[in-house]
């Protein structure tokens, strides 16, 4: 909590008014996906109700009826709960997964933690959308399996990353001097060397939330993530396409969502990591791939 | 270490990738289940005979590793067996659909990079003005356009509202335009190859600028202009160049890049490449297929970064070890 509001009075600080916008735009968007069960029942988002079928915003339909006749505000909700669920639970198990793997490969420098690196190495070098599709492949379309390969797909950059600094922490002189004290490993890794790149871990979990969204809507717009009737905003887009000539709506409300949603999260993750490395500079390079 | 071992190290570990991608690969399709019997719950009432005949006919008796021999002996042949749903040769497949996804990934990359490339130089060379911040915030909302709705706002503006552009496919079923098959062609091409360009500049730009930032601040630079070079050269030879560098580790990853973006690019505009394939072949289960195209996608994906690996040494001298 503190370590927010010394982020929030770092961005009132040094006016970045952008990362405020998007903190607040997140805000709402978390508002909205905690709150959905309240906002709209799960069957308004989901029954068909032809009737209704492509009606235009209104003040029954604010945002209009699918083909389906569905109330696009309530898929738009629910469809936020189900982005930022599946984007939170996969960079949540990515960066779990990724400081096991790179802690315990930087901690150990031997001969296995080696093959393990390669291993991850070779795994990078597929794009994360293909690995991801490839894991979906087996596992079978739904929503879980698109958050786990969302997160094995990432675990490896993160396990490369988080490698270094680890790697260089463990023969500090913090470290030694809690070795020499009797301290085994588990308790020098988890107690020591860890919280010294919480900063790290925090700033690389926020970067990767706008990806993860992204990827996650892109595979869904694929079919392969949660089925039908489960609003999910890239499946709508791909469900609703053929009506993109004669109501837009039904495409355009879901992508400006998505694409508000991605922006605010990368501006946030721009704020945090010049928060947490002031030096850093201006939008660095962020890679996806 | 000496260039020619360190490529040879290169290339035993590509080898190596290659095996462990099949033997995973091999494995897990196998754990998903017999292919047949997804055969027989479509075709209820096949006798044992018919069963027998089409698993000699796709190569699925035997053991598993007997399997395994058999169909990693065919992948090295280029031979990837019959397509389950398409009943045509996987490899022929491959190279037709590879051939039509080339055909809009390598404009779209050669474009971007032109234009990043510009773009960066002007960004840089006036880090903090008007005109680099807004570069920044035009890569950054590009950044976070979804590939696919970003192909839609052009479907809905080009071929929609405006009329002039086709929306789907890679050649017109009748009525070629200009009754040629080649502008009709490129003019299939202007739509995909936009939305490409547009995902791959806002990315290479972002990455593009900061490196040459950087490059710009360090000490080789200013030594380049107190000798009296004039700042066009300076930028184009000496900051250029070694901006590169960061960026060639992309251009291994581009090529991934291109495959990556492959399957939702050939999905909205309904382009028969293998991106569109291979979500295709997930969706109805042609394992001979899925298998086919992971293994060509792993191969050219290995050859790029083995390239990359390569091409490293080359631009610069201070890599040599690795």
């Amino acid at each position: 909590m503190t370590g927010m509001l010394a982020f929030l009075r770092f961005l009132l600080g040094t006016r970045r008014h952008m990362a405020l916008l998007g903190l607040a735009v997140i805000a709402v968007f978390l508002a909205a996906a905690l709150l959905a069960p309240l906002l709209y029942s799960w069957p308004s988002a989901t029954l068909v109700n032809l009737g209704h079928a492509l009606a235009r915003p209104s003040l029954a339909f604010p945002l209009g009826a699918d083909e389906m006749g569905r109330d696009m505000i309530a898929r738009l909700v629910w469809g936020a709960r189900m982005s930022l669920i599946v984007a939170g639970a996969s960079v949540g198990v990515a960066l779990l997964l990724g400081l096991l793997i790179g802690g315990l490969c930087g901690y150990y420098d031997n001969r296995a933690s080696f093959i393990t690196m390669r291993a991850m190495d070779a795994i990078i070098s597929f794009p994360r959308i293909l690995v991801a599709i490839m894991l979906i492949t087996i596992l079978g379309p739904g929503a879980t399996s698109l958050t786990l390969a969302i997160a094995i797909s990432s675990v490896p950059v993160f396990a490369r990353l988080f490698r270094g600094p680890i790697l260089s922490l463990k023969s500090r002189d913090f470290v030694l001097a809690s070795r020499s004290l009797g301290a085994g490993d588990m308790r020098l890794l988890f107690r020591h060397v860890m919280p010294n790149i919480s900063a790290l871990i925090i700033v690389q979990g926020s970067i990767s939330l706008a990806e993860a969204v992204l990827i996650a809507s892109g595979l869904s717009f694929l079919s392969l993530g949660p089925q039908p009737p489960v609003p999910e905003w890239g499946a709508m887009i791909a469900q609703s396409r053929a009506h993109l000539l004669s109501t837009p709506h039904v495409v355009l409300v879901p992508g400006i969502a998505l694409f508000v949603l991605v922006l605010a999260l990368n501006l946030v993750g721009d704020g945090l990591r010049d928060f947490a490395d002031p030096k850093s500079g201006h939008a660095g390079p962020r890679v996806a791939s | 270490m000496g260039t020619a071992r360190y490529i040879a190290r290169r290339l035993i570990f590509s080898a190596c990738l290659i095996l462990g991608v099949s033997v995973i690969l091999f494995a897990m399709i196998n754990a998903i289940g017999n292919p047949i019997e997804i055969l027989l719950a479509e075709r209820p009432g096949m006798t044992d005979e018919v069963i027998e005949s089409v698993s000699r006919y796709y190569g699925l008796d035997g053991s598993v590793t007997d399997r395994y021999f058999t169909w990693l002996w065919a992948i090295l042949r280029f031979d990837f067996g019959t397509s389950i749903i398409y009943n045509q040769p996987v490899s022929e497949m491959l190279v037709t659909y590879g051939l039509e996804t080339l055909k809009i990934q390598i404009p779209a990359i050669l474009i971007a990079l032109v234009v990043s490339v510009l773009i960066s130089v002007m960004a840089a060379t006036r880090q903090y003005s008007r005109l680099d911040f807004g570069v920044i915030a035009g890569a950054m909302l590009g950044h976070s356009l979804p590939g696919f709705f970003i192909g839609i706002l052009l479907i809905l503006v080009f071929s929609y509202w405006l009329g002039i552009l086709p929306s789907y496919g890679a050649y017109s079923t009748r009525n070629m335009l200009m009754n040629s098959t080649l502008i009709d062609g490129l003019w299939h091409m202007v739509l995909p190859v936009g939305m490409l360009v547009f995902f791959n500049t806002a990315t290479l730009t972002l990455l593009m600028r900061s490196s040459l930032v950087e490059v710009l601040r360090q000490d080789f630079i200013t030594a380049a202009r107190a000798s009296g070079l004039p700042e066009r050269r300076v930028v184009f030879g000496h900051a250029l160049r070694n901006a590169f560098i960061p960026v060639l580790t992309y251009l291994g990853i581009l090529f991934g890049v291109m495959l990556g973006t492959a399957p939702v690019t050939e999905t909205v505009f309904t382009w028969p490449g293998l991106g569109a394939l291979y979500i295709m072949a997930i969706q109805q289960l042609d394992y001979p297929l899925i298998m086919g195209e992971t293994m060509i996608i792993t191969f050219m994906l290995v050859g790029a970064t083995l390239l990359t690996d390569i091409a490293y040494v080359a631009i610069d001298p201070r890599i040599r070890l690795a």
